[in-house]
């Protein structure tokens, strides 16, 4: 048992970060720390530097997108078995099924309701019924 | 309406009732004139084209104040204010596209967001809640 989990939430807007972490708030889900990163290098970053139990990222991204950004996950042993679920406006089969060959554990479609984030959340830590 | 039309509505109702806790209603006035703040969203893939989004300039704080969780009493920045309806935009553009084309792609560029005097489109669907009124509109690449 843990008394909570960190998370890093990748979105380079930072109104969509800010309404993100809301929704983790509303959705009951234990949290420790909520870390952010405005794109896929910078998340690269703070993975490397901290302990993440779930990484939420968005796909449209400047400098290095969100699939970028998991195709380096998965290729560095360090990171590549950090749970992960995709937050994008995208929900075309095309990048659902891209996600899916990226090992994601979810993907929710914006906007969303708080009972989606807790269920993809529940999963990503092996919290699910 | 048209297919497209009809995914406007569809994208735009939804984002604002999920977002925003707004529940939006055709506007049968569809008044164009007015100070607004628009936001604009490119998008590529097979079809290119752009989506646009209108909010009175009066309501883009109050919206922005619900899509961030705020109280009623807590300022909201510009530059928040500016991002909070172009994410808005970003998620109709996805809403609509996926209406359109549920299987391919969908790439969107950042929002650009500027303040406006009129709503300057062909034919924008036009909605409206008690709190304010918006108009959208999807224009095709030439």
């Amino acid at each position: 048992m843990t008394d909570g989990y960190s998370l890093l939430v990748v979105d380079d807007s930072a109104s969509m970060r800010r309404s993100i972490r809301r929704i983790i708030d509303m959705c009951g889900f234990p949290v420790t720390r909520v870390h952010e990163a405005e794109n896929g290098a910078a998340a690269l970053g703070v993975l490397r530097e901290r302990w993440i139990d779930v990484l939420l990222t968005d796909v449209n991204m400047p400098v290095m997108n969100g699939m970028q950004l998991l195709r380096e996950m998965r290729s560095d042993p360090g990171l590549a078995s950090v749970p992960a679920i995709v937050v994008s406006s995208d929900g075309s089969e095309s990048r659902r099924g891209a996600a899916a060959g990226l090992g994601v554990i979810g993907y929710l479609c914006k906007p969303f309701q708080p009972e989606a984030v807790r269920d993809a959340l529940d999963r990503a830590v092996g919290r699910a019924a | 309406m048209s297919p497209a039309r009809d995914a406007v509505a569809e994208a735009v109702s939804e984002v604002f009732e999920v977002a925003t806790f707004r529940a939006l209603e055709p506007d049968p006035t569809a008044e164009a004139h007015g100070a607004r703040v628009e936001a604009v969203v490119t998008f590529g893939g097979d079809r290119p084209g752009r989506l646009r989004l209108w909010v009175e300039r009066a309501d883009a704080a109050p919206l922005a104040r619900c899509f961030l969780g705020l109280d009623e009493g807590e300022t909201v920045a510009e530059d928040e204010v500016r991002d909070t309806i172009g994410e808005l935009a970003n998620m109709v553009c996805g809403g609509v596209l996926r209406r359109l084309n549920p299987v391919d792609t969908v790439d969107l560029e950042p929002p650009a967001v500027e303040a406006v005097a009129t709503v300057d489109a062909c034919e924008p669907v036009y909605l409206r809640s008690e709190e304010g009124r918006v108009a959208c509109a999807l224009e095709w690449a030439e």
